[in-house]
């Protein structure tokens, strides 16, 4: 049937209509926040309903009075929090673990946790990894700076843990459910101390956006749980000229590869560290500061004098061409093509520092 | 089909880790976005509904076909948020001429960003005030449309889907999804011509042009 001129208005309308949605629109920060905020990659799994549970009761039916003591006490129990390992350096605090249970049928996976180191700090899970057999991965905001180089004990809190039949593929079916609870471990570890040197380093504007790195630490450490080669730096830096009071979050393009060799950069602003005589390292991770100086993910409130403060966090992968060692040798530069404001305003740079090598 | 780069991502988040998202979010969130909005006709309520999306894909992925495109995959799973917020938010209102307002007013956010951007294009006003009319008219005129017929008009004459592709985004018959646009389309039609003067002597449609001509 032949198109008729409302319904090629129609099209037309629609697409202009739909170019109120700017391009450079960025949810992604948004929805990294929620993910952290509703309990880590299994999530809350609000829509888990009364029903399901109850079914799951009822398949585990031999195992129910296990369970419930499990969600009910620390520590070891029928099902039990394994904490094998940690590490931690200035950027990334890694806790491996595994989780072990009575029935050999049924995998059992944290979903929501979260690591406490031991100034009583609570640091944010960024992402996880595991497999069916219970082992984990999970990688969390970096510690503090003060925090660095000191032994400490991180103890390691999972609220809720999946619990799915092996044999069953539906993952939405009544077969996987949610047990709540609270599952403590506690491991130490001497966060590698790295280096860390103030920057005195002028402020730079464009536009009405001034930013001013504060403080480069590097870390010689290789981060586990991701596919990077050791040697990674934290810069912290203030950006200032925001409108008081509003959100604020800094998305920077961030670049990511697979064990398998692939591997993409996501959409935002482009950033680069690199060294005059070549080499590089790529933007990773971008955190925000709270008011405690705590790495965040998602955005902050911009302060009354307008300013909020960002962690990035710049690894070296193997897929470069040229790769830099630590200790740094100087001096290398820090660029920033753009900055993009939670408004959705654009304001060009770039913005090109000279840091000192460490 | 999606791209080996979406596949990439793809396995990525099937390992359990949330940044095998990001690169699905560059790809794709523009355009779910804009899908998003036109279905809530409000940015606020897309952002949110693409931020549960993207956090859906991501405990879902195990659910996902790779075999299948990933972005008519995404698509449904927006759709299917977006009928859920609406749904509990009670949003059908009715729309009424006095709704109207010139572009520049500040009474919806649909009206808010086109305005902003008719300033910042520097196009002619009136020109630019007109456009802004339209798009919140087409926005005011979609939303009367039941959810289903909605869905439909935006995934066939937005989002460009076939039929068949309809059944898969929507999970109906194809049929069932040709008649949804049908109906959506005569709907949002009648509803255009009655309540804003606009469309028939801008560009007339031929049902229009017949209709006057008999008048005449």
């Amino acid at each position: 049937m032949p198109e008729s001129d409302f319904e090629r208005q129609l099209g037309t309308l629609l697409r202009q209509t739909a170019a109120d949605i700017p391009p450079a629109l960025d949810v992604s920060a948004r929805v990294h926040q929620k993910f952290s905020t509703s309990g880590g990659w299994h999530g809350s799994r609000r829509w888990v309903t009364v029903a399901s549970m109850v079914a799951v009761v009822a398949l585990l039916a031999g195992t129910f009075t296990w369970f419930r003591g499990a969600g009910t006490r620390p520590g070891p129990g029928p099902i039990a929090l394994h904490v094998d390992a940690a590490y931690a350096d200035a950027t990334a605090t890694v806790v491996t673990f595994h989780l072990t249970g009575p029935r050999s049928d049924v995998a059992y996976s944290a979903g929501s946790m979260f690591l406490t180191d031991a100034a009583g700090n609570s640091l944010q899970m960024v992402f996880g990894s595991g497999d069916a057999s219970g082992g984990s991965t999970a990688f969390f905001t970096p510690l503090p700076q003060p925090a660095l180089g000191v032994r400490q004990t991180l103890t390691l809190t999972i609220t809720e843990i999946d619990l799915l039949l092996l044999h069953v593929t539906n993952l939405d079916g009544p077969e996987r459910s949610i047990l709540k609870g609270f599952w403590q471990g506690r491991v130490t570890v001497t966060p590698i101390a790295g280096t860390s040197t103030p920057l005195r380093i002028p402020a730079q504007i464009h536009g009405k956006l001034s930013i001013q790195p504060l403080r480069l630490d590097v870390s010689p450490g290789s981060v586990p749980g991701i596919n990077y080669l050791p040697g990674g730096v934290r810069i912290v830096l203030r950006m200032s000229g925001l409108t008081p009071g509003t959100p604020q979050a800094l998305g920077l393009a961030t670049e990511y590869y697979a064990p398998d060799g692939s591997g993409s950069t996501g959409s935002g602003d482009q950033s680069s560290f690199s060294a005059a005589g070549g080499g590089g390292l790529i933007p990773a991770f971008v955190y925000v500061l709270d008011a405690q100086g705590l790495a965040q993910l998602g955005q902050a409130t911009v302060d009354t004098s307008g300013a909020i403060e960002f962690e990035l966090i710049y690894l070296q992968s193997l897929q470069q061409q040229s790769l830099l060692q630590v200790p740094l040798q100087g001096p290398l530069t820090l660029m920033f093509d753009s900055i993009t404001l939670n408004s959705g305003e654009k304001i060009p740079g770039p913005w090109v520092f000279t840091i000192p090598g460490a | 089909m999606h791209t080996d780069d979406d596949a990439a991502a793809i396995r990525r988040c099937r390992s359990g880790d949330i940044r095998g998202l990001d690169a699905l979010m560059a790809r794709h969130q523009v355009q779910a976005l804009r899908v998003a909005y036109l279905l809530t006709g409000d940015r606020m309520q897309a952002e949110d509904v693409v931020q549960d999306s993207f956090l859906q894909v991501f405990r879902t992925i195990k659910h996902f076909r790779p075999d299948h495109p990933f972005e008519p995959w995404l698509h449904g799973i927006v759709t299917h948020v977006a009928r859920q917020r609406l749904r509990g938010t009670s949003r059908r209102r009715e729309v009424s001429l006095n709704a109207m307002s010139p572009a520049g007013s500040t009474h919806a956010p649909g009206a808010l960003s086109v305005a902003r951007r008719a300033s910042v294009e520097g196009s002619d006003p009136v020109e630019a005030a007109e456009l802004a009319e339209r798009r919140r008219a087409l926005l005011d005129a979609l939303s009367v449309l039941t959810q289903k017929q909605r869905e439909a008009v935006v995934l066939h004459y937005y989002a460009g889907y076939s039929d068949r592709e309809m059944a898969r985004v929507l999970g109906c018959p194809s049929g069932t999804a040709r008649q949804r646009v049908h109906a959506g389309l005569g709907a949002l039609e009648r509803i255009i011509r009655e309540r804003y003067a606009w469309l028939p002597t801008e560009t007339p449609s031929g049902n229009a042009a017949k209709r006057e001509a008999h008048h005449a």
